[in-house]
């Protein structure tokens, strides 16, 4: 097998003659340059942000960090203010997202991967999906505080985390099937024709085949979906989460879900708009502890997908 | 073929694992709050609430008031008088630990809504309900307690730098922002309207930046209605306004009142109004200017905002469903909202106190469960 008899091999032999002649690739080494710089731009605007983040929260997470952690809010002052239930919260509110969204998405996903196989309806379901998934945000806080804060009220007891969670789970939702769909799009189907040529049935298959190949793309997904229902705050806010003081009464953590609630960008939002610079400074820890949260879920994700991902 | 199904289980495992620990970091920090509030409780809660609730009427002595009740509390409407709502309901929970709160504040006119969609026992307007509002609560079967709980003066505010404005007549205000002065970008643009109207003109020139409110906000509503409605409702009969709109549509608008001030505080001839919370609070970035509602200049202060002599202020509102009235978490509430104690938290939040025949009003609406606009 010699070098110049594959595709990949004649690239190559291209690329080695393109090499040997320097100044010849003008256009390629200009996109190269375009493209360095974007991504520095990219980056650049990323680091100012987080930068400057710290630098305005910074009395409160070098000083005051564990009383803000674990405090609720207060009007009194900046800094009597905390957002643990924002944390909270937050976390019950992806929980519930997270209970919804991952069955309901990635069975959509498999439907029309695996069953509907590309015909017209799944056709027109994929598309409209692709279409739902630029939705505003706000607009689903409208569907949320119609559908589940109010028809299914006796599900969700109103405007409660259960209720915001739905609302943020129908939200997610095309991600998750979108991304699930391009993780079992990707499997190849020589593996399935492996699987039904030792006589395996449609079942097995997926259960044992095409599921465990596609999980790590599936889970990054949906762990990625997550990750943007934890940074939401207007849907909330149009589903009936507190912006001012909350407490839970006497409720046990299982009340908790159908009780009052909030979220951390929720909090950053009343943060911001208090009078006085002191709650500037709540305000902009609140956002680097809810990228620090973000950040972990999305540390997750990558760490799941190196744990399952599979070589073809 | 025997990787696969060993992945397969781990990642069942693994999910597993995740739904887990989000269970167990939820039961963690809820467990944190009972033992912080079981801290703060006094007397075990159910016993209390039963006594709370079996006295419901009005003889309830000052012992029982203070006994912990129970219950749950929304509170929703104006973000302007929220922070008031917050600081009772904070000062509330120390003393019933037990009840559950939730404080909101979207907007007075999405409190009236959320009232009439039967969502929330309470809810708060830094104005008046409008009659509409009001049909549309009680269409829904919902009888509404009107209470006045403070006053709000809104100032007028230019940069803090800026020496050359310091007293502006209700006239001038129009002849700035009224609809009338659309399109125009200078101080000496709004000189020939300024004398046509006799205000205390001409301006010294420069470029006028607009900040305010956006029209959701009660504070929009009341400039509106308490500083130009006067001056355009004569433009209109005279026929050179127009009759729908009193705003100049060409301007800043926020619902961040920060924003305002940073835009304010931005621009050297900037004009602008908020609540005098703010304006107040942010002394050193803005001017507070003096303002002329036909007898002299007056300056904001919370003396002037009481007394009515500053022209600019309106009267901040609770509202409360009778039908809930009742309940023992929401009577003990609003009794302390009323209360002497309560009425310290209007000023605590930055407001002015009601005067007492106001006061007074409220409480007796109160207490005699008084449905229906009073006021």
């Amino acid at each position: 097998m010699t070098v110049l008899t594959t595709p990949a091999g004649i690239a190559t032999g291209a690329a080695d003659a393109l090499r040997k002649r320097p100044g010849a690739d003008v256009a390629g080494s200009a996109f190269k340059w375009l493209l360095i710089g974007a991504t520095v731009f990219a980056t650049g605007f990323l680091a100012v942000l987080l930068a400057v983040m710290i630098v305005d929260g910074w009395d409160v997470l070098s000083g005051n960090l564990w009383y803000f952690l674990t405090h609720g809010f207060s009007q009194r002052s900046a800094g009597e203010a905390g957002v643990w239930q924002g944390i909270l919260g937050s976390l019950q509110v992806a929980l519930v997202t997270g209970v919804f969204a991952i069955p309901t998405g990635v069975a959509t996903a498999i439907y029309l991967v695996e069953y509907a196989q590309g015909n017209r309806f799944a056709r027109i379901v994929e598309l409209n999906i692709r279409n739902l998934a630029g939705v505003p945000s706000i607009v689903y806080g409208l569907l949320g505080l119609a559908v589940f804060a109010q028809t299914l009220r006796g599900f969700s007891g109103g405007t409660t985390a259960i209720a915001g969670g739905m609302t943020l789970a129908a939200m997610v939702l095309p991600i998750v099937v979108i991304t699930s769909v391009e993780a079992l799009k990707a499997v190849p189907d020589s593996l399935r024709e492996a699987a039904y040529g030792v006589g395996a049935t449609k079942w097995e298959v997926l259960s044992r085949q095409v599921l465990p190949a596609a999980l790590s793309t599936i889970l990054t997904g949906t762990v990625l979906a997550l990750a943007r229902a934890l940074g939401e705050a207007a849907p909330l806010i149009l589903v009936g989460a507190a912006t001012g003081f909350m407490s839970f009464g006497d409720a046990n953590v299982f009340e908790t879900f159908t009780g009052p609630y909030t979220a951390l960008p929720v909090l950053i939002f009343n943060f911001a708009r208090q009078p006085g610079a002191d709650w500037g400074v709540n305000a902009a820890a609140a956002s680097v502890i809810i990228l620090v949260l973000v950040l972990a879920v999305n540390g997750l994700a990558i760490y799941l997908r190196n744990r399952f991902e599979k070589q073809w | 073929m025997r990787k696969t199904p060993l992945s397969s289980r781990r990642g069942t495992k693994l999910l597993v694992a995740l739904l887990t620990s989000f269970a167990l970091a939820a039961a963690a920090c809820g467990s944190d709050d009972d033992s912080s509030d079981d801290g703060a409780a006094s007397a075990p809660a159910t016993t209390a609430a039963a006594a709370a609730a079996a006295p419901a009427d009005d003889n309830l002595d000052h012992d029982e008031m203070m006994e912990s009740v129970s219950g749950a509390i929304d509170v929703t409407g104006s973000s302007t008088v929220e922070p008031v709502t917050n600081l009772l309901a904070e000062a509330f929970s120390e003393q019933h630990p037990d009840v559950a709160f939730s404080v909101a504040g979207p907007g007075s006119g999405d409190g009236h809504k959320a009232a009439a969609a039967g969502e929330v026992p309470i809810w708060n307007s830094s104005r008046q309900i409008k009659d509409s509002e009001a049909e549309d609560i009680n269409a829904a079967g919902i009888e509404f307690i009107e209470l006045r709980v403070g006053i709000d003066g809104i100032s007028v505010i230019t940069a803090a730098s800026n020496d050359s404005v310091d007293c502006l007549s209700f006239e001038d205000l129009y002849s700035l922002v009224g609809i009338e002065s659309t399109g125009f970008d200078s101080w000496a643009d709004a000189n020939s309207l300024n004398a046509e109207l006799g205000g205390s003109g001409p301006f010294a020139d420069g470029a006028l930046e607009i900040f305010a409110p956006g029209e959701e906000s009660g504070t929009f509503d009341s400039f509106i209605e308490i500083a130009l409605e006067g001056v355009w409702e004569h433009r209109v009969e005279e026929g050179h306004a127009d009759e729908n709109f009193a705003v100049r549509p060409d301007y800043n608008a926020s619902a961040n009142d920060n924003v305002i001030i940073d835009g304010i505080a931005g621009n050297q001839d900037s004009l602008g109004w908020v609540g005098f919370a703010f304006a107040d609070e942010n002394r050193d970035k803005v001017k507070l200017v003096e303002v002329d509602g036909g007898d002299g200049c007056v300056a904001p202060t919370p003396e002037t905002i009481a007394s009515a002599e500053f022209p600019i202020a309106r009267f901040l509102y609770t509202y409360i469903d009778a039908a809930q009235a009742s309940d023992p978490a929401i009577k003990a509430f609003v009794d302390f909202m009323l209360s002497d104690e309560g009425q310290t938290y209007v000023v605590d939040a930055g407001y002015v106190n009601l005067d007492p025949a106001d006061l007074e009003q409220s409480r007796s609406n109160w207490a005699n469960l008084t449905t229906g606009k009073t006021f």
